[in-house]
């Protein structure tokens, strides 16, 4: 197969354009390697095809609500117990590396329970499940760099 | 016999909560957060049986050194909130400096919070959020000892001067806070980002970040508009670091 090794930074940063741009998929190609990233369906698309009345758009970008991704797309919600960061850092799924997580898929999670921390300048963030429900997934791993808004886990 | 310590005495705002001894003053903070505790709320404790620092390490806490935590309810998203943690780590260095101006030219800022006395490490912050809408800032400041921890410089004021005792620390951040927190919340972030800058450790010098498993060096460039840590790496990459351990170079990979 070659030597071609997956550039997670790259990834990373064609899945944030994803994000900026609204598109639903972005190829890249360089020295004969390509990559190409697609949204799946039932991630949080913000506009697929241009749309010049913005009758759809409710709440626009500067959607401040935390924890709940409450993007409004009218056919392609996310799953409504989508778990999402209320910022840019770290994520960890347990208090500190020699402990357990928090949560693990198949869970029973009561409201207001801790399920992951997200770390940003030494400032230590609880994410918490915000009603109860079953730990569905968890979307992210522990140590991992995450965007503001970034899917973390499905709770249902 | 240690003579006992008088509690701080604080500016109007803020209410003491103190303790010869207590598991940690950010877990008291946070119980009373949970209790209903106001904005200003300050936990002071003379010693702490579980003090901790990033990753749950443990905080070494015997009498002689301070103890604080700060609660508050800042009325910001918690995106921004992580500016605070600038704010913090420039009142901690700017209250030593007042209260032992020999100290002021030997102390920096190691991202994004330590304070470092000639080099090496003699307070450190620990912040925590939550979603119902409070911050707790954990300050821990080396005044009469420094404990030994292997790989890591550490120092404590009294090594160098005599100290005043750490009720005078308490009282001196928690009056520097509050006038900071106030500059914050009508000026914003670029002011503390420069006066930051002016105090940073490494600046333009090689270093080692540590995010998890993995490490990075590179030469340390400055800070985002966010704060977060520019870092040149080998390849010329410029990344922008959200969380991480920072080593000068030459202290890493031991």
């Amino acid at each position: 197969m070659g030597d071609f090794k997956v550039d997670s930074k790259l990834v990373r940063k064609l899945a944030n354009l994803l994000d900026e741009t609204g598109l639903g998929e972005v190829e890249y190609e360089s020295n004969g390697e390509r990559i190409r990233v697609v949204r799946p369906s039932s991630a949080p698309v913000r506009q697929q095809a241009p749309a010049p009345e913005p009758s759809i758009g409710v709440g626009g970008p500067g959607n401040m609500a935390e924890n709940i991704a409450a993007e409004p797309a009218a056919s392609d919600k996310p799953h409504p117990g989508t778990l999402t960061s209320p910022m840019v850092g770290t994520v960890y799924l347990s208090p500190s590396p020699d402990d357990p997580a928090f949560v693990t898929p198949g869970d029973t999670v009561t409201a207001g329970q801790t399920v992951m921390l997200v770390e940003a300048m030494k400032t230590f963030n609880d994410i918490k499940a915000v009603k109860a429900g079953r730990i569905v997934s968890i979307l992210v791993e522990s140590g991992q760099p995450i965007e503001y808004g970034e899917p973390l886990a499905i709770i249902e | 016999m240690i003579e006992p310590v008088p509690p701080p005495r604080l500016p109007l705002g803020y209410t003491l909560h103190s303790f010869d001894a207590i598991d940690s003053t950010n877990a008291e903070a946070k119980r009373l957060a949970r209790s209903g505790a106001a904005t200003g709320t300050i936990v002071w404790a003379r010693t702490q049986s579980a003090g901790r620092g990033r990753h749950n390490r443990e905080w070494i806490s015997p009498s002689g050194n301070l103890y604080l935590s700060i609660l508050l309810y800042p009325d910001t998203p918690r995106q921004e909130m992580t500016q605070l943690s600038f704010v913090a780590g420039l009142v901690v260095l700017e209250a030593i400096s007042n209260i032992v101006p020999d100290l002021a030219g030997r102390l920096t800022l190691k991202w994004p919070n330590d304070v470092l006395l000639d080099g090496a490490k003699c307070a450190g912050l620990l912040l925590e959020s939550d979603s119902d809408g409070w911050l707790i800032i954990g300050i821990g400041v080396n005044i009469a000892s420094a404990p030994v921890i292997t790989g890591r410089t550490t120092s404590c004021l009294g090594a160098v001067s005599l100290s005043p005792p750490t009720a005078r620390f308490a009282e001196a951040i928690v009056a520097r806070w509050d006038t900071q927190f106030r500059r914050w919340e009508t000026q914003g972030f670029p002011q503390v980002r420069e006066r930051w800058l002016a105090h940073a450790a490494y600046l333009g010098e090689q270093i080692a970040v540590t995010l998890g498993e993995e490490t990075v060096t590179g030469i340390f460039e400055g800070l985002k508009q966010d704060g977060g840590l520019l870092l040149r790496d080998s390849d010329g990459a410029l990344r922008h670091i959200m969380a991480g351990d920072v080593f000068a170079a030459s202290q890493a990979g031991s």
